[in-house]
């Protein structure tokens, strides 16, 4: 208990008690910003992580409407087709995936780092199990009073799917914010990016930090978008863990 | 039944991205394992990459590791989220909230967020945990620069990464449980124990199942937690098997290897992942 405390009292307390630096100061930021595209890195992020976040929800919703409420054939074929995804690990289409992604020629671009982050089966699923729970009658309804595939999914299908859009995004939004290994790998140059990629690039080695204070101070700014992401949506969060998991 | 051909429209975006970006991969993947293959150089092998794993004797150690961090994190993650969770699923509802949020904040930060406060807090002059170790007289520990200590190390790390949403899971779960039986079995005499043991623990029965599968198939994936603490060292000794994938695409662009370790692990991976399919999506919560 009293570990488990401290660990968090450690990440919230970021920027190093009186041992390390005595009076408390901004050379640490100023230093980072100074040294460093940190801007840059911050916008890159940005876009990044708002373009995939967007991208998803958008592709798992029309997707998740679609083998909850429509009847095709091959409909359960396809359905597992995606599901199967989940159960490949990411580590084992790394390699193959860079090779082909950079034969595509995105090598360094915001669409190799976007684009290959879009599909999640995992929110596909989520997006379906909660679509299933939408009247058909009210579809059906819309659809005698002329409403088209577009309207029905627009006008009714994404207002209902509120709570669903808001916990997809809040964990695509956190979760590519703080994405590392793609990021890493697909991008060479230090203008394209990302801030927690740039962060540790300019601040530590693997087992040591160069410098702390500045070490801090960059994890400060990747973790600050994270707080005021939590703190203001912090009621989804529990739904959004034990969301797909099991009942009790 | 109603056939509607505008699903296939629906479903379009969702199945261009997946083939594009995963199951042209994973093809490629599966066929680039049988290749020797460089950043310039292809050269047909078959099995080769698989067959010299076996007198590897890097390729021992990967596994040794591989396991030593899933079982270790599996069993520490699993007894501390689950004792913290009964220890303050008792308290008042504030309380509740409050040690949520405190044991989730590690979670929400980015792993290089905390990865960084733990190379601090692991650092072995001016440490943290070397600090406090030392008020009860214990001498320094090199954590990153001994094999143990940095496998307990990157355990260490990794389930406070973990730990919160688990005791969330956790909570859930014990918060499911109907007072009435607790009632009922206190009336007929059953004690603390009796009633944790005969009650509580088959009823979130389910929902161990379900943190123990999803931890034992992140365990296996941990990369990141290495990559910043130890980068696979020292000398070998926290090199799991995607921290190889890693080292042998990308340090030694030893491509063909790479992908026969990226196949290896899909062997292991796949049926865990397929019995958490099979066996609980009965159960799914929404």
């Amino acid at each position: 208990m009293v570990k488990g405390s401290f660990e968090t009292m450690g990440t919230v307390m970021k920027v190093p008690p009186s041992f390390i630096v005595h009076t408390p100061t901004l050379r640490n930021y100023v230093t980072l910003i100074l040294k460093h595209p940190v801007l840059r890195w911050t916008l890159n992020s940005m876009i990044v992580a708002v373009s995939v976040t967007a991208g998803s929800v958008l592709v798992s919703c029309l997707a998740g409407y679609a083998f909850a409420k429509k009847e095709f054939r091959g409909k359960q074929g396809l359905f597992w087709a995606l599901l199967v995804t989940m159960m490949v690990p990411f580590y084992t289409i790394l390699i193959p995936r860079f090779i082909w992604v950079k034969q595509l020629g995105l090598y360094n671009t915001y669409a190799g780092m976007i684009l290959p982050l879009i599909f999640s089966a995992g929110s596909i699923f989520l997006a379906r199990q909660y679509m299933t729970t939408i009247s058909s009658e009210l579809i059906d309804a819309a659809k005698i009073d002329g409403a088209s595939e577009v309207q029905v999914f627009l006008y009714i299908i994404v207002p209902i799917s509120k709570p669903l859009i808001a916990v997809l995004s809040i964990f695509g939004f956190m979760g590519n914010w703080s994405a590392f290994l793609w990021p890493l790998i697909i991008t060479s140059s230090s203008s394209m990016r990302t801030l927690p990629i740039g962060i540790v690039t300019a601040a530590a080695l693997p087992g040591q930090l160069i410098d702390i204070g500045v070490s801090m101070a960059g994890a400060t700014l990747v973790a600050l978008p994270m707080f005021i992401v939590f703190i203001c949506f912090q009621k989804y969060f529990i739904k959004g863990i034990t969301i797909g998991s099991i009942k009790g | 039944m109603k056939r509607d051909r505008s699903a296939y429209l629906f479903i379009l975006p969702a199945f261009l991205f997946a083939s594009i970006f995963l199951f042209i991969p994973l093809g490629q993947g599966i066929y680039l394992s049988l290749f020797k293959a460089g950043i310039t150089t292809r050269e047909f092998v078959g099995f080769k990459n698989f067959i010299k794993m076996g007198s590897d004797p890097l390729f021992w150690l990967e596994i040794k590791n591989t396991f030593i961090i899933v079982i270790g994190l599996v069993v520490l993650n699993l007894g501390l989220s689950l004792f913290i969770a009964v220890a303050i699923h008792k308290l008042s509802n504030f309380l509740q909230s409050f040690f949520r949020f405190a044991f989730y904040l590690p979670g929400i930060c980015a792993g290089v967020v905390t990865s960084m406060v733990w190379i601090w807090i692991f650092n072995p002059t001016y440490g943290l945990l070397n600090y406090m170790l030392s008020l009860m007289g214990i001498p320094p520990i090199y954590w990153l620069s001994v094999g143990d200590t940095a496998r307990l190390a990157v355990i260490m790390m990794v389930c406070t990464w973990m730990l919160g949403s688990h005791i969330i899971l956790f909570l859930a779960a014990l918060n499911a449980v109907p007072e009435t039986m607790y009632e009922a079995a206190r009336i007929d005499g059953a004690n603390a124990v009796q009633r944790f043991f005969y009650i509580t623990i088959p009823l979130i029965m389910p929902m161990t199942v379900y943190i123990l599968v999803t931890t034992t198939v992140g365990a296996f994936q941990i990369w990141e937690a290495i990559y910043m603490l130890t980068a696979g060292g020292p000398a070998y000794a926290t090199t799991n098997i995607v921290y190889r994938v890693y080292q042998l695409g990308f340090s030694y662009f030893r491509f063909g290897e790479a992908a026969a370790h990226g196949v290896l692990l899909l062997c292991i991976i796949f049926p865990i992942a397929f019995f958490q399919f099979r066996y609980l999506s009965k159960k799914l919560e929404f």
